[in-house]
């Protein structure tokens, strides 16, 4: 394996393992060009246009409809707990600017609704927001980008993003807290409320939404560790246990998902599919 | 009695007869036509016999095929150190 190429994107730090120098300007690139076009924080960007435009329909690129087509069967597939119209509640919660940029502020957090994923139409690439529905993509660009990227990369070797990891030919992992796994195919992703955090008004927030409450979560769990087919898979799942919160490991159990939990007080549960994978063999 | 009032008289009675024998009538066809769409509507293959939906999969299907959209990973005990890190993001 090549050694890991480094780069900023996407508010976080972008790994590269198995790819020569110009297919990691290429994955540069793709990342570069998916962060203007989706990013909540450009002015210049597509997803801020479309948000601006809620009440009319709106022309959006096949990129920007492949996109939310895509979250929005991923909200359907996590029952809508993993939503893409929690934009205006996130915002509301303080995350408005590049997290780099958020301190603590002495002001409460607004109020915002979340409408719910039903709300959105799409025509093909026609697509009509209610008036006050905000979309956040955030979610499903990043792991869809890493997905893509890994598909650039040579065997053995991986793509990672803010953690979200993608591999070719497997790949060691280590894992939230203390252990490692062997990520042989597919993706691996955290989702928790400790590190993309911030305070208003002394309350702790996060970006993890919960959209019954249009709030930041509040989960059993500290982090949630899952692994997938894909990274998107990956991504969404991790996402979708952590907000389940208590119901978090049947939800996966459900699904065959291989899951890690950490509870805040450092204690680790693992699905039946993660122990069946990671546990060696009795004999061979 | 007149002649001309007897015959009015019988006259008038026999509109009278025709009029409701009319409506009766009327009223008949009307309810033998209903009945007769609801007997086909309920009997008739072709004809529908509940309001019309569109085309979908029963729920629990779509339940099902949801449950299992997501699919796993394939994870193994380490071989190495890691060369990489998951973390919250």
């Amino acid at each position: 394996m090549n050694e890991t190429a480094r780069f900023e994107s996407m508010g976080c730090t972008v790994e590269v393992a198995g790819a020569d120098g110009g297919r990691v300007d290429q994955i540069r690139r793709l990342f570069e060009a998916r962060d203007r076009r989706f990013s909540r924080f450009r002015a210049d960007s597509e997803l801020t246009w479309v948000n601006g435009r809620a009440g009319h329909p709106t022309q959006v690129s096949q990129e920007f409809a492949r996109m939310l087509g895509l979250a929005l069967e991923m909200a359907a597939l996590t029952d809508g707990l993993v939503d893409p119209t929690v934009g205006a509640a996130v915002r509301a919660a303080g995350y408005d600017r590049d997290f780099a940029l958020i301190g603590d502020d002495p002001r409460p957090a607004a109020a915002a609704a979340v409408p719910g994923w039903r709300v959105v139409r799409m025509w093909g690439e026609i697509v009509h927001l209610p008036a006050g529905c905000e979309l956040d993509l955030n979610g499903v660009v990043k792991s869809r980008t890493v997905d893509d990227a890994a598909d650039l990369v040579a065997t053995p070797g991986f793509v990672a993003a803010g953690g979200d990891i993608a591999v070719r030919g497997g790949a060691d992992v280590a894992l939230p807290g203390e252990g490692a796994v062997r990520l042989l195919e597919g993706g691996v992703a955290t989702s928790g409320s400790g590190r993309r955090r911030w305070r208003r008004a002394g309350a702790w927030h996060h970006h993890l939404i919960d959209p019954a409450t249009a709030a930041s979560a509040v989960s059993t769990w500290e982090q949630v560790t899952v692994a997938g087919a894909t990274c998107v898979d990956a991504d969404v799942a991790a996402k979708a246990a952590f907000l389940a919160g208590a119901r978090g490991p049947a939800w996966l159990e459900d699904r065959a998902l291989p899951g890690r939990f950490v509870a805040s007080d450092g204690a680790v549960l693992e699905t039946s599919r993660w122990r069946a994978m990671v546990e060696a063999p009795a004999c061979i | 009695m007149q002649p001309d009032a007897a015959t009015e008289s019988r006259l008038g009675r026999a509109r009278r007869r025709a009029a409701r024998a009319k409506l009766g009538l009327v009223a008949a066809s009307v309810v033998i036509f209903a009945a007769g769409v609801a007997a086909t509507r309920a009997t008739v293959a072709g004809h529908a016999r509940h309001p019309i939906r569109p085309l979908a999969a029963p729920p629990r299907f779509v339940r099902t095929v949801r449950r299992d959209a997501l699919q796993a990973g394939i994870l193994a005990p380490p071989a190495a150190s890691p060369g990489v890190a998951t973390a919250q993001s």
